[in-house]
């Protein structure tokens, strides 16, 4: 029971993540729409990596998932994690989409979900700890990216987000502040990221709820701030953390196995036991 | 203090796969240490934030470093600045004037995402200037972006390190 309601929460919130940018302007699909018309030639990638039309179909399988996700039986959950696995790696080193931060997490994510599934005995403890690890990896690189003056500063910060954005609140910001203070909010901001992805890469040795609320919080002042863009990024993340508090609060201190799985006994295990002890004595 | 230590969830998930002898846990926990590893060298180690900046840049000097290093989290980091346009101004005094920034893979302009059909019918090749920075390194690349025969060519033009 428990494994399918960890599959669902992840798997749902990995697809979500998949394909809350799929439509819009621009989105994933008018993107490869686009390139499918114009594909790129260039030196350093081989064809495979290069064809816009491989990337779109790529991009499309996930879809199959969505079959699991409402009848979560253990083969089919086992292949979409291994499809999930196999389409994130791909996006990530495919030209057409190797830039988006989605298909990183949704890479880290899907790797530990194809572990959970494939166990046959699941240690709740363990599968916390590397989901864990998995939330810390991936902040940890991009807090290590910041360690450098221009992000520290401010100015990246700055020249990204903040001075020319067209997006409600800062024009209204910008003709509220004097350039100082506007220019010093930006350095807030940029401070505040910092130090929100130093405690979510220090995830391996903190609580799940701590991390999760910390996580959650980032998020959304992420999203609210910049662009609601990032939930692809954010989501299988957040997904990963309320899986991990599932764990906690339901397995701490009982393993659970495959035969979990099954929503109703099967007409043998429904049938009354014969007593066969006699036998033996 | 030792409760304290016994309790973090990555002491308590080690002795669990100690215990439990999970293969599959034990090379999970194993790829999580070793990308975490390519993030803590990162900062102290040049030939490191060089692959980087060129997977960032789009032209890794093998595939086998671009299928490594792309799994590596290093989404909003690094300090990239552009320069899109159809001169060829290198990295002179118009792209200090010009330039605008970018949050990471900042290659990806010359791709012109949901773009190519308009720009196929603009004449002549475009030039994206491209300059990643991280603790005093830069490593900059040039690249030129032709429109022909219904594809989108993109050329190096050159790499300084």
């Amino acid at each position: 029971m428990m494994r399918r309601l960890v599959f669902r929460v992840v798997a749902g919130s990995w697809l979500f993540g998949w394909f809350c940018n799929a439509l819009g302007d621009p989105g994933f699909l008018q993107n490869f729409l686009d390139a499918t018309q114009h594909p790129i030639v260039h030196d350093s990638f081989p064809e495979l990596l290069r064809d816009p039309r491989i990337a779109f179909v790529v991009y499309l399988l996930p879809l199959l998932c969505l079959m699991p996700l409402f009848r979560p039986r253990l083969m089919w959950m086992r292949a979409a994690s291994l499809l999930m696995v196999g389409t994130a790696l791909f996006s990530c080193l495919h030209l057409e989409t190797c830039n988006d931060a989605t298909f990183v997490t949704s890479l880290w994510v899907a790797l530990w979900l194809a572990w959970f599934v494939w166990s046959k005995r699941i240690d709740p403890t363990l599968a916390r700890g590397l989901a864990h690890g998995v939330v810390g990896v991936l902040f940890l690189g991009a807090l290590v990216g910041k360690l450098t003056p221009e992000h520290r500063s401010g100015e990246a910060f700055y020249r990204l987000y903040f001075r020319d954005n067209p997006a409600w609140p800062y024009p209204w910001l910008r003709e509220a502040l004097t350039r100082e203070s506007f220019r010093g909010l930006a350095t807030v901001f940029a401070r505040g990221a910092i130090f929100a992805e130093t405690l979510l890469s220090l995830a391996p040795i903190l609580p799940t709820r701590f991390v999760l609320a910390v996580g959650a919080l980032t998020s959304l002042t992420m999203m609210v701030a910049w662009t609601f863009h990032l939930a692809s990024v954010l989501s299988s993340i957040l997904g990963l953390l309320v899986a991990a508090l599932i764990l906690e609060r339901r397995f701490t201190k009982k393993a659970f196995d495959a035969a979990d799985l099954d929503s109703r006994p099967s007409k043998r295990s429904r049938r009354p036991r014969r007593d066969r002890s006699y036998r033996a004595g | 203090m030792k409760e304290v230590l016994a309790s973090l969830p990555v002491v308590r998930a080690l002795r669990a796969l100690d215990k439990r002898r999970d293969r599959r846990a034990l090379a999970l926990a194993l790829l999580i240490t070793g990308y975490a590893m390519v993030s803590l060298l990162t900062p102290g180690w040049r030939g490191l934030q060089r692959a980087l900046m060129e997977a960032h840049h789009m032209r890794p000097s093998s595939l086998a470093r671009w299928v490594v290093l792309q799994p590596a989290p290093k989404m909003y980091g690094f300090a990239h600045r552009a320069w899109l346009g159809q001169a060829r101004i290198g990295f002179g005094p118009r792209f200090e004037r010009e330039h605008f920034w970018v949050n990471h893979y900042p290659a990806r302009r010359a791709r012109f995402d949901g773009a190519r059909g308009r720009e196929s019918t603009v004449a002549g090749p475009r030039y994206l200037y491209l300059r990643s920075s991280y603790r005093g390194v830069d490593f900059e690349t040039s690249y030129e972006v032709r429109f022909a025969d219904g594809t989108v060519r993109i050329r190096s033009m050159d790499v300084k390190p």
